[in-house]
């Protein structure tokens, strides 16, 4: 893979940005990844990740309505482009052909 | 709904990139109001706070962009060289402009300094805030005075009765005036102090040898180094044994301290208070005096209402109410650092300083500062109008508004180091010469006293901002085109003209100020004093000198070589007088009127001595019996006051009830004679003989001829076989009038130099501002020229724009100086009459100076040939 490496919380944050589409932005993902993983996640590290992804061209953003929610502040809605799903779908397989050489061992009930 | 606390979001806002700041916060506020939802409201403030504060790091600080913004740091070295070319094209201005400033600097350093220690006497003992000395008020001819002593009882009564105050010490003069160690005496200067034991602990003195429980010994004696170095050399001090005077109790050494400097307590030599007294002294009028001392308390907090009123009623207590309000005696604190500075009490011990002068100091610095301000201001407008095309340059290429500002701010800034450290070096060379000039307790170190730090600091800061203001502001406003065509239109003449104005002025005043002191100080020096002061001596008696030694003495003086006339009498000059009742005769009315008037007992020689003039009647005569204790002689300021018509003959009784007894007539009439510095007026004095030919201790006048030193010398020797061991005391008449005036005469010395200064920082600036004009109105005088003006006619019109200015600044300064001086002029009772003369000497001087000033460049405007201004463009 070389350069396209992503460590497993810029690949988390990559792939949520893929799955919450409209929704991605900064405090749902943060939120998202409390509730899904049940561990907190601070906002700067999030967002300093979203900067470097963008950097990286794998996801683009716009800025987007804002809510009262958010005291009238407006949203930064990231949404993945090609090349960010490209290395998601590689490393996703990657990782299947990997797991296919486990043995698959079958679990018995004790 | 939640919004970011301001230290938060101003926090965020610098850290964060400008295009991310508004999506963060928006973040944050959403998080908290998730949180608040699950997990309460607590909690998510603070998960709130702290993930704002995590916003600090690398990934998010260094996405700032600041690529462009350096740019701007590489410009300063453009700055610099363009600056530097600028002056080796101008070096004339630029040599003006820095040694203007420099000379303004080292000015007002000197004065920041001399400013600071006088208005910081007596802060160095510990706790000085809650130091006080504790005066009094008390009744004298009906008016209040106030005292800077209390009855010598006060002080314990107070410590007993009132807890606020944590420590007393009580000091006053002891009897004596030598101390002696073996065959060896020297003068304690009239400053040998009795003091509780107490003193060491309240005021702080530096020890030499010996601590501050030297006073516990009741037979110590501490003295200063220079007393010290007197009596015993090098040799430690400690445990000698001294008399003093011809006494017989003998004192051991138990402290030495270094001499007192910075306060304003003087003290030569100190021995243990053992008296005792009574409050009595609070009414009756000679007690109070003679069993007073000084009190200083030291209050566990500074003085409040509450101990006023407890005072209050503790005199009540011990003294009847009515009693004490028909003396109006009274006790008020003054602050320890308050004393130096403040107007002077009777009773006071020590040194004083000028609250006056220290003032007039201040605004002279003020107005140097300002002097050199303007200056500045002025030939850097002037400067940068010149450098309009660098400018106009500049912003074509597209220099920003707060590059050209910082450009003129490094200018002045890189330009007022130099200045400063000029003018720091030139005080360090001269400072021999300053600490003469102001203060020699001055030292050099002082400069970094946190006081003078901060003063000076201020000053230069305040010149910073105004000498970078105005250059700034002409450099950023003026239009491009204007700037590239080099056409000073930008060039705010009408600020250069009130700058220049309010320069005139103020030189004005202070020429006008310092002529005119210079008159009064010469009006002090040269005035008919009603004797004269030249080649005469004043030997002080010690008391209880007997009728038998002064005869002979005076016998003896006489066969001196040199000496032409000895007089003996109380006249004390540059002291003072004593009063005392006298019944007189009045004028038209057959009744004898009750006054105080100040008297002086003398021999017949007083007058023939002191070369007093004798306006009617006849002086004393020793061949006349009756004219022992029965003649009177007054000075005209008694006649006035009593209103006689025809004083020769008119009765004084000085016992009434005694009829016929002590009856005395009015026998001469003497010219005015000026004792004291002219601040004061001449009292009313009565003078006669004593009553039984007895001479009292006092003075003894001798009238020389020729060379002082041979005449003291004989003198000397003479004293010493009538009384030996002591040594005479004994002083030059006119020295120690002179030594009244001191002060005046140093501040005289000291506004002249800052008049020197302020006319020489306008000149230069004129010079400056004159070169400037002429080459901004060169093409307008060659056309003129061309036109058929002559030399004369382009330089004369170049002059009067000068000329102009200067003449309207006179007519508004002089007034202010005239205010300023007759101010002044009236806290001497004896003073020059102002009148237009010296002003319009000032006038004069001015319009001369600055026709010398302008005269070069006006003589260079007249000459040149106008095809070289008018070729251009």
């Amino acid at each position: 893979m070389g350069k396209e490496f992503l460590n497993d919380f810029e690949e988390l944050i990559l792939t949520l940005v893929a799955a919450l589409r409209e929704n991605a932005y900064g405090a749902a993902i943060t939120i998202e990844i409390e509730q899904w993983l049940g561990r907190k996640a601070t906002l700067s590290a999030v967002h300093v990740i979203l900067y470097r992804l963008e950097d990286k061209g794998y996801i683009k953003s716009i800025v987007g309505g804002a809510t009262n929610e958010r005291g009238g502040r407006r949203k930064r809605i990231y949404s993945i482009t090609n090349a960010g799903l490209a290395v998601l779908r590689t490393m996703k397989e990657t990782r299947t052909e990997i797991w296919k050489l486990v043995p698959q061992l079958k679990m018995v009930n004790s | 709904m939640k919004s970011l606390p301001s230290w938060a979001e101003r926090l965020l806002r610098a850290i964060c990139p400008d295009e991310f700041y508004e999506q963060i916060e928006g973040d944050l506020i959403e998080i908290y109001n998730y949180e608040v939802r699950t997990t309460g409201k607590r909690k998510a403030k603070l998960r709130f706070i702290l993930a704002c504060f995590r916003f600090f790091r690398p990934g998010i600080i260094l996405r700032n962009k600041i690529d462009i913004e350096q740019n701007y740091f590489l410009m300063y070295k453009n700055y610099f060289v363009t600056g530097m070319r600028h002056i080796r094209k101008s070096k004339v201005n630029f040599a003006f402009k820095l040694g203007g400033l420099s000379l303004a600097i080292f000015s007002f350093l000197s004065i920041a300094m001399y400013v600071s220690y006088q208005t910081s006497y007596d802060t160095h003992h510990t706790d000085h805030q809650n130091v006080y000395r504790v005066n009094s008020l008390r009744k004298k001819a009906d008016q209040v005075e106030k005292y800077a002593i209390v009855p010598h009882a006060i002080g314990p009564m107070l410590k007993q009765n009132i807890p606020e105050i944590e420590a007393i010490a009580r000091i006053k003069y002891a009897h004596g005036s030598y101390l002696r160690y073996e065959d060896k005496s020297v003068s304690s200067g009239g400053f040998l102090i009795e003091a509780d034991s107490t003193l060491f602990d309240l005021l702080k003195f530096d020890f030499i040898e010996g601590s501050s429980n030297a006073l516990k010994n009741p037979n110590g004696i501490v003295l200063t180094r220079k007393i010290s170095e007197n009596l015993f050399g090098a040799a430690s001090a400690l445990g000698r044994l001294i008399t003093i005077n011809n006494r017989d109790d003998v004192y051991q050494v138990t402290a030495v301290i270094e001499n007192p400097s910075h306060t304003s307590i003087g003290i030569e030599a100190v021995i243990l208070d053992k008296t005792e007294s009574t409050l009595n002294s609070i009414v009756s009028p000679e007690e109070f005096f003679a069993q007073s001392s000084t009190l200083f308390v030291r209050l566990k907090k500074p003085v409040t209402e509450q101990l006023s009123s407890k005072i209050e009623s503790l005199l009540n207590r011990h003294i009847k109410k009515s009693e004490r309000q028909e003396v109006g005696f009274d006790l008020f604190f003054q602050p320890i650092s308050n004393i130096y500075l403040d107007p002077e009490y009777q009773g006071e011990m020590g040194s004083k300083g000028s609250a006056t002068y220290v003032y007039a100091f201040s605004v002279l610095g003020v107005l140097l500062l300002m002097m050199a301000a303007i200056n500045y201001v002025n030939l850097s407008i002037a400067d940068f109008t010149s450098r309009a095309r660098e400018t106009g340059v500049r912003k074509v290429l597209g220099a920003r508004k707060y590059q050209l500002v910082s450009q003129v701010s490094l200018e002045t800034l890189l330009f007022s180091l130099f200045a400063l450290t000029l003018g720091v070096g030139a005080l360090y060379l001269l400072f021999p010469k300053v600490t003469q000039l102001l203060d020699g307790d001055l030292r050099f170190e002082m400069l970094l006293n946190p006081r003078v730090t901060i003063l000076a600091g201020s000053g230069l800061v305040v010149l910073l901002f105004f000498s970078t203001y105005f250059p700034a502001k002409m450099s950023t406003t003026s239009g491009v085109i204007q700037n590239l065509k080099s056409r000073s239109t930008g060039y705010n003449s009408s600020l250069s003209k009130i700058l220049l104005f309010v320069q005139f002025g103020i030189s004005a005043i202070c020429i006008s100020c310092a002529v005119m002191v210079g008159n009064q100080i010469s009006f002090i020096h040269n005035k008919d004093l009603g004797f004269n002061k030249e080649n005469l001596l004043m030997l002080n008696m010690p008391r209880g000198f007997t009728v038998n030694n002064m005869t002979t003495f005076k016998h003896e003086l006489k066969q001196v070589a040199g000496v032409t006339q000895v007089s003996n009498s109380s006249f004390f000059i540059s002291g003072g007088y004593g009063t005392d009742w006298y019944f007189v005769e009045q004028e038209s009315k057959p009744e004898m009127k009750q006054v105080e008037l100040y008297e002086v007992f003398s021999d017949d020689e007083l007058f023939s001595t002191l070369e007093i003039k004798i306006l009617q009647g006849r002086g004393f005569d020793a061949e006349i019996p009756s004219d022992s204790g029965a003649a009177f002689i007054v000075n005209e300021s008694a006649v006035r006051e009593l209103g006689w018509k025809e004083p020769l003959g008119k009765r004084i009784y000085t016992h009434p009830e005694e009829k016929g007894k002590w009856d005395g007539t009015v026998v001469g009439v003497v010219s005015d004679i000026n004792i004291s510095p002219l601040y004061d007026k001449v009292k009313p004095l009565v003078m006669r003989l004593p009553w039984t030919n007895e001479y009292p201790d006092g003075f003894i006048y001798v009238r020389y001829t020729g060379d002082a030193k041979p005449v003291i010398q004989s003198v000397e020797e003479k004293y010493k076989t009538i009384m030996p061991g002591y040594p005479l005391n004994w002083f030059h008449v006119a020295e120690l009038y002179n030594r009244g005036h001191e002060k005046e005469n140093k501040a005289y010395a000291s506004l002249q130099f800052g008049t020197l200064v302020i006319v020489l920082i306008s000149v230069l600036g004129i010079f400056s501002m004159a070169m400037y004009m002429s080459v901004k109105r060169m093409k307008e005088f060659g056309i003129r020229k061309v036109l058929g003006a002559s030399v004369t006619q382009i330089s004369m019109l170049h002059i009067n724009y000068f000329i102009r200015l200067v003449l309207i600044a006179c007519a508004v300064a002089l007034p202010v100086a005239f205010m300023l001086i007759e101010e002044w002029l009236s806290t001497f009772a004896y003073r020059v009459e102002l009148n237009y003369l010296p002003f319009l000497l000032v006038v004069l001087t001015s319009v001369m100076v600055v026709m010398l000033s302008v005269s070069y460049s006006a003589w260079k405007s007249g000459r040149m040939n106008p095809v070289d201004v008018i070729k251009i463009d």
